[in-house]
């Protein structure tokens, strides 16, 4: 009974103030950045993060949160009402091979299909490289006897007796985690659910992950591989979240936990510990939620997010508000096929490495220093140079300003490594090789842009570049004027906006279920009972997790023209629960017109398929609310500190004026060249742009082309 | 003088062009081939008045893009002094720059000052190019029995679509529909890479990027100087045979001699078989794109251009299997011989640089089934690529995987569920076969066998073409050859019968199942060598039989307690070298089973 009382008493504990605080959170893989609103402000933050225990991570970011509103961590998580969490343990589990042992059920004939990963290889000449490891080997794929065709039609009845005698085989050997795909299974799930009932009853406890649940899409590689990962993650996934959410209830924690999903949007515990599929890209998608709601605020809804870390530069295509999904993502050396934001990655990262091949080409990355050593200029016994040490060189960092996390930079190690590592080789100054790695870092980040956009059918004059990350606003500038891109949006939480991100997201759910059907066979009532259907299940999954009941639907058919593999998502508009006959002859032409602005063609009358039902449900969470300032003066003389050299593409080294971006105040007017230090964040304003801080704490940088 | 930095930048972006294009193209085209399979290539080539160069690549069938160089020539050649800008040109003829007639390429001229400067080209072998059969001519004893074949034309003139050229094209095809289609989506990635060039030129002015392509070039030319000058000067001959020319003569000869001379390789095709009457010709065209997939998979490090090939000097007598005279039929030379020129080179490598060789080739496995589709009414061309999808080789340091070798990884393996639902068919089985991986320290993929049946498929008929049974992929450096391509119609029933080479336009009753046996690639290194504990793991994946471990690699394991016995397979291995010392060849359990489920008797050893 004491318990139940403690209990109860640690629910009630009030701030002094009766403030109620929303969180967000972001372990990453060098810190954890947290965000903190509590109505009225909003406080910001990172701690470095403890690899491998992301728990205490967490709680360590709490702590620091409640010793800056001088609470200790009861009375401060007392005082929460929500925490959302970017999780990298899903990622983490892919990239250390720590998962559960699993293993899988597939139909006769069928064991192999995860080998031949429909014939992708990650290097088209080298024969050296070796196979990815296997999340389930081969002695742990069983077969059993069962089949069914493409239209649903049983031809051989499910063994269940086989199914048995495998799932106990299995057992034996002592997995803890079991998936099933067998073909057709999102035609007509009843044999995976059988397998499912049957291993339930053989051992309750054992994990169960059903391609029909994870992914009822054609095509069998695809939903394997994406079954696979969801099977070998989740059972980690689950414990950690268990784990993490009791240790906060005993700390006071009486609030919601919430996770953050690759869609983008957030669900609940309860939901997420089961789906580790849909959790893999959580971090990287927080950073787009906050800079599309962040851009939108200020006027913005067609932009590309690039996210600059240690070690990658991931970028996203935001079109009219809505961030691209991708249709062929991998993670690390496995396919998954959920609906995922189209991030599309390169190693440029600030800890990426520079260094000279054999005939002299200067290359950055994909090799990078982590956190530990890190960049030359940490002091770490890094000896080797990286993009940071190239922008410290170059004048972009203040060298008596800490970096984040408090970190006291060593120029002398940096100016070494460049000149041992690329100034010797090339017979550069220390400053041309340094220009020289931030050229090519510069290069192989605006290839990326130029890919995520330009290979998508999109041109990236018709869209701003939001850049966040420690280190995005460094090189930005550069990048847009490379590929005339007018404007560079960046805001002020840019070194913690995936946590951001976390505060803002809405509930989410996603769902894909494929019907293969000739347009001219589309039967209207079947269409709206499959997607009514979806909209329930959807429903039901955010009921579950006490999400609030007003719901924002949209719907979307993948077509394409008959003979295509690749469909167009096209959404359809409908403002009722039903789709009417004109609603659909308008998603036809959607479709077209889509098909024409995203390839440049489109062939009305030719014969067009649809080929999966998309249903999104979105509760909204009321989010983080965003401050509007009003305008100050234009001049922004009040946060100058100073002025130092600093390399700019046209011009080289001049001196510029260098800013406390802490001190800057909306309507205030920089104009290049300058520089302007953020906490944890770095503007670098090139001659010929201006920087404005709008009055949703957005820097806006127009480039004049 | 440019500087290396600028360089570099310039090739990044000519190589992200390159992705730009075949992306745009794959995403926009309608046929299966294209963009399930993507059997298709792009690449960005420059001109300087003398000579074409291939400068950036995108990561799509390399045999295609080296071919690409081949046509981008052969359309300046034929259209010398006649080039405006708007331009597009469409190249297919085998003795004028293509491979085989199917494969189309386009080739846009993008003229800067005044000059043809740079072409983005897009390379793809189409579903159907006309002639008597669908799917290729088995046949033809000449190239205009093979189809519909034309001298590079321009699809576009100065910007204006020619429409009755189009019409004339597409009227010679059986899916005229799909080849507007995709013929339009071809240009449409070449005008992205147009614009994409024309950005760079107009950001770093035409002399920059100019001397950029040189440096780009230059680069690669001399680490590839740098690599063979490591290599001990010598001359290195092998011989590949293949099984069939599909018109009578059997176990032909490709031989090359790899002639290391300082800083440069000659490979000489001397002493391949005369040219044949039936359609396994190769071209120049073909011919270069396998000897150069073979060398880019020996120097995976450096990147490919013209400057890489600079040192390769090749020589292809005329008149034989690997560069045949006008008008030999040519249809099956993109895998018959073009594969076995890749494997003959790889394994003439074998003697200077065996740390690097490893299967970069596939064998013909390639069946067409055509007939009538029940649930539609309509007809269908089903060609199968989803029987022929493993033949990956043994490397130092790592075992075969997957399906193709890295060189063939851009084409994609369908998918079941897509493939029952376009056509009528029913798949029984798609598996690793247990034993059939080729032996060696690092052994090569395993065999992969499919089972397929007719589905709610009337009147159908099929054409197989198999390769690679009598004579399959070299093994290296001690390891075995592969275990050989076979197909068995009717496995098991009583009209079983095996297929070792061809049949031609066979009616298959609507029950009849049709097995297909891939071989997977060649071992490398003495299997006897090879890590008991890596045989044991395959032991537990049955991937090897515990038969297999003790034939195969000397491994004796204990059958209940799954544990290798040292003792014994020391001695066992000992026993095994001793025997294996001698000069009589001793067969893989793989390949022994092979021979005895299709009966066939394999040509004998070549003195090579």
């Amino acid at each position: 009974m004491t318990d139940s009382r403690a209990a109860e008493d640690r629910a009630h504990p009030q701030a002094p103030d009766g403030r109620r605080f929303s969180i967000g959170i972001d372990v990453g893989g060098t810190f954890t950045d947290y965000v903190a609103d509590d109505g009225a402000s909003i406080v910001k933050g990172k701690v470095p993060s403890r690899p491998g225990d992301e728990a205490t991570s967490v709680l360590e970011a709490l702590g620091a949160l409640g010793a800056g509103a001088g609470m200790d961590l009861p009375l401060y998580l007392a005082s929460i009402d929500s925490i959302v969490l970017g999780t990298t343990v899903v990622l983490n589990t892919m990239l250390e091979f720590d998962g559960a042992k699993t293993g899988l059920i597939a139909n006769d004939g069928f064991r192999d299909v995860i080998e031949l990963r429909r014939g992708h290889k990650e290097s088209q000449v080298d024969l050296s490289l070796p196979a990815p490891t296997a999340l389930i080997p081969r002695r742990l794929r069983r077969t059993v006897g069962g089949r069914v065709d493409h239209q649903g039609v049983e031809i051989d009845p499910l063994d269940e007796e086989a199914v048995r005698e495998q799932i106990s085989f299995l057992l034996e050997e002592g997995i803890e985690s079991l998936a099933v795909c067998l073909l057709f299974s999102f035609v007509d799930p009843s044999h995976e659910r059988r397998v499912a009932e049957i291993a339930n009853e053989i051992d309750p406890s054992l994990f169960v992950s059903l391609s029909s649940d994870v992914l009822p899409q054609i095509r069998e590689f695809e939903r394997l591989s994406t079954t696979i990962v969801n099977a070998y993650t989740s059972p980690k996934l689950k414990s950690y979240l268990e784990r993490l959410e009791t240790r906060l209830r005993d700390e006071g924690f009486g609030g919601t936990l919430l996770v953050l999903q690759s869609n983008g949007g957030v669900m609940d515990v309860a939901y997420s510990k089961a789906r580790g599929v849909d959790i893999v890209f959580s971090g990287p998608s927080g950073g787009v939620v906050a800079a599309t709601r962040i851009a939108q605020a200020s006027g913005y809804t067609n932009i590309i997010t690039a996210d600059m870390g240690g070690t990658s530069y991931d970028v996203c295509l935001v079109h009219e508000g809505e961030p691209q999904l991708g249709v062929d993502q991998w993670v690390g050396r496995y396919r998954v096929a959920v609906p995922l934001l189209d991030i599309h990655t390169v190693g440029a990262g600030g800890g990426s490495i520079a260094y000279v091949d054999e005939a002299g080409g200067l290359h950055v990355g994909p090799e990078s220093a982590r956190a530990f050593p890190g960049p030359a200029c940490y002091g770490r016994g890094g000896e080797r140079p990286t993009v940071t040490d190239a922008n410290l060189v170059l004048g972009y960092f203040d060298p008596g300003r800490p970096l984040a996390g408090g970190l006291e930079v060593d120029a002398e190690a940096a100016r070494r490594a460049i000149e041992t590592h690329v100034g010797a080789p090339l017979g550069l100054s220390t400053e041309d090789a340094a220009v020289a790695i931030f050229r090519i870092a510069n290069s192989d980040m605006a290839n990326a842009l130029r890919f995520i956009s330009v290979s998508r059918g999109r041109d990236p004059r018709d869209y701003a570049l939001v850049a966040f990350g420690g280190a995005g606003a460094i090189h930005a500038s550069v990048q847009a004027a490379d590929l005339n891109m007018a404007t560079v949006l960046v805001p002020r939480s840019a070194s913690v906006l995936s946590a951001t991100g976390a505060l803002m997201a809405d509930y989410k759910v996603s769902l894909v279920q494929s019907l293969l059907v000739d347009w001219d066979d589309l039967d209207l009532d079947q269409l709206n009972q499959r997607l009514l259907a979806m909209q329930a299940e959807a429903e039901e999954l955010l009921n579950a997790g006490e999400a609030p009941a007003e719901v924002v639907v949209s719907r979307h058919l993948d077509m394409r023209y008959a003979g295509q593999v690749q469909e167009v998502i096209v959404p359809v508009r409908s403002r009722t629960r039903r789709i009417t006959p004109v609603n659909l002859t308008r998603t036809l032409r959607d479709f077209h017109d889509l098909h024409e602005s995203l390839y440049a063609f489109k062939r009305p009358g030719f014969p067009t398929q649809v080929v999966s039902l998309r249903v999104d449900v979105i509760a909204a969470r009321g989010g983080a609310a965003m401050a509007v300032s009003p305008f100050a003066e234009e001049s922004p003389e009040r946060a100058r500190i100073g002025s130092r050299r600093v390399y700019f593409e046209s011009g080289g080294f001049q001196s510029a004026e260098i800013f406390d971006g802490t001190l800057l105040r909306p309507g205030n007017l920089v104009p290049g060249p300058a520089v302007i230090h953020e906490a944890d964040t770095t503007l670098v304003i090139a001659p010929g742009q201006e920087a404005m801080l709008d009055q949703h704490d957005l820097y806006v940088i127009e480039i004049s082309v | 003088m440019i500087d290396s930095v600028t360089a570099e930048i310039v090739r990044n972006y000519l190589e992200t062009v390159a992705a730009e294009v075949i992306q745009t193209m794959t995403r926009t085209s309608v046929s299966p081939i294209f963009n399930e399979a993507h059997d298709c290539s792009a690449g960005v080539f420059s001109y300087d008045d003398r000579e074409v160069s291939l400068i950036a690549r995108a990561d799509a069938a390399p045999v295609h893009i080296y071919a690409a160089l081949s046509s981008v020539e052969a359309s300046l050649e034929f259209f010398r002094g006649n080039l405006a800008q708007g331009d597009v040109i469409l190249v297919c003829d085998p003795y004028d720059g293509g491979s085989h007639l199917p494969d189309y390429t386009v080739v846009m001229p993008v003229f800067i000052d005044g000059k043809p400067q740079f072409f983005p080209s897009v390379r793809g072998h189409m579903p159907d190019n006309g002639g008597p059969v669908p799917g290729g001519n088995l046949k033809a004893r000449d190239i205009w029995q093979e189809g519909f074949r034309f001298s590079p034309i321009k699809l576009y003139e100065r910007g204006e679509l020619r429409e009755d050229v189009w019409e004339w094209i597409v009227r010679n095809n059986r899916l005229p529909e799909n080849l507007r289609a995709d013929l339009e989506a071809m240009i449409g990635g070449c005008r992205v890479g147009e614009q994409r060039i024309r950005e760079l030129c107009d950001r770093y002015g035409i002399e920059v990027v100019l001397e950029a392509v040189r440096w780009i070039l230059d680069s690669s030319e001399r680490r590839m100087r740098e690599r063979i000058s490591a290599w001990p000067d010598g001359e290195y001959a092998a011989t590949s045979l293949l099984d069939t020319d599909f018109a009578g003569r059997r176990d032909l000869p490709i031989k090359v001699t790899l002639r290391v001379e300082g800083d440069e390789v000659t490979a000489d095709f001397a002493g391949s078989a005369e040219q044949t009457d039936g359609i396994a010709n190769s071209v120049p065209a073909n011919t270069l794109a396998f000897l150069y997939t073979a060398f880019s998979a020996l120097c995976p490090e450096i990147p490919i251009n013209s400057g890489f090939f600079r040192p390769v000097r090749p020589v292809l007598p005329p008149g034989t299997i690997v560069n045949a005279n006008e008008p030999a039929a040519v249809r099956a030379n993109t895998v018959t011989p073009g594969a076995d020129i890749g494997d003959v080179v790889m394994k003439a490598a074998e003697g200077f640089a065996p740390e690097r060789v490893g299967t970069c080739s596939i064998d013909l496995l390639g069946p067409w089934l055509w007939g009538k589709d029940e649930r539609s009414g309509r007809s269908f061309l089903h060609y199968e690529l989803l029987c022929t999808p493993t033949a990956s080789g043994g490397v130092e340091g790592a075992d075969g995987w997957g399906a193709w070798p890295a060189t063939f990884s851009s084409a994609d393996v369908p998918s079941v569920e897509m493939s029952e639902v376009q056509y009528p068919v029913l798949y029984k089985s798609g598996q690793l076969v247990t034993d059939s991986a080729a032996p060696g320290r690092w052994r090569g993929s395993a065999g992969w066998e499919t089972v397929r049946q007719p589905h709610r498929a009337a009147d159908q008929h099929h054409s197989i073409r198999v390769q690679g049974l009598y004579s399959p992929l070299h093994g290296f450096c001690g390891g075995c050859d592969a275990t050989g391509n076979y197909v068995v119609i009717d496995p098991g029933g009583e009209r079983e019968r095996v297929v070792s080479t061809w049949t031609d336009s066979a009616l298959s009753p609507p029950d009849e199942l049709i097995l297909f046996n891939s071989g997977g690639g060649g071992g490398w290194g003495n299997p006897l060598e090879r890590d008991p504990e890596l045989v044991r793991r395959d032991v537990l994946d049955d991937l090897v039989s515990l038969d297999g471990a003790r034939w195969d690699y000397g491994v004796v394991l204990d059958p209940e307690l799954m544990t290798v016995d040292p003792e014994a397979t020391a001695a066992e291995r000992r026993r095994l070298g001793e025997q294996r010392a001698g000069d009589r060849p001793w067969l893989s359990l793989g390949r022994k089973n092979v021979l005895e489920r299709t009966g066939i008797e394999p040509p004998s050893e070549t003195e090579d």
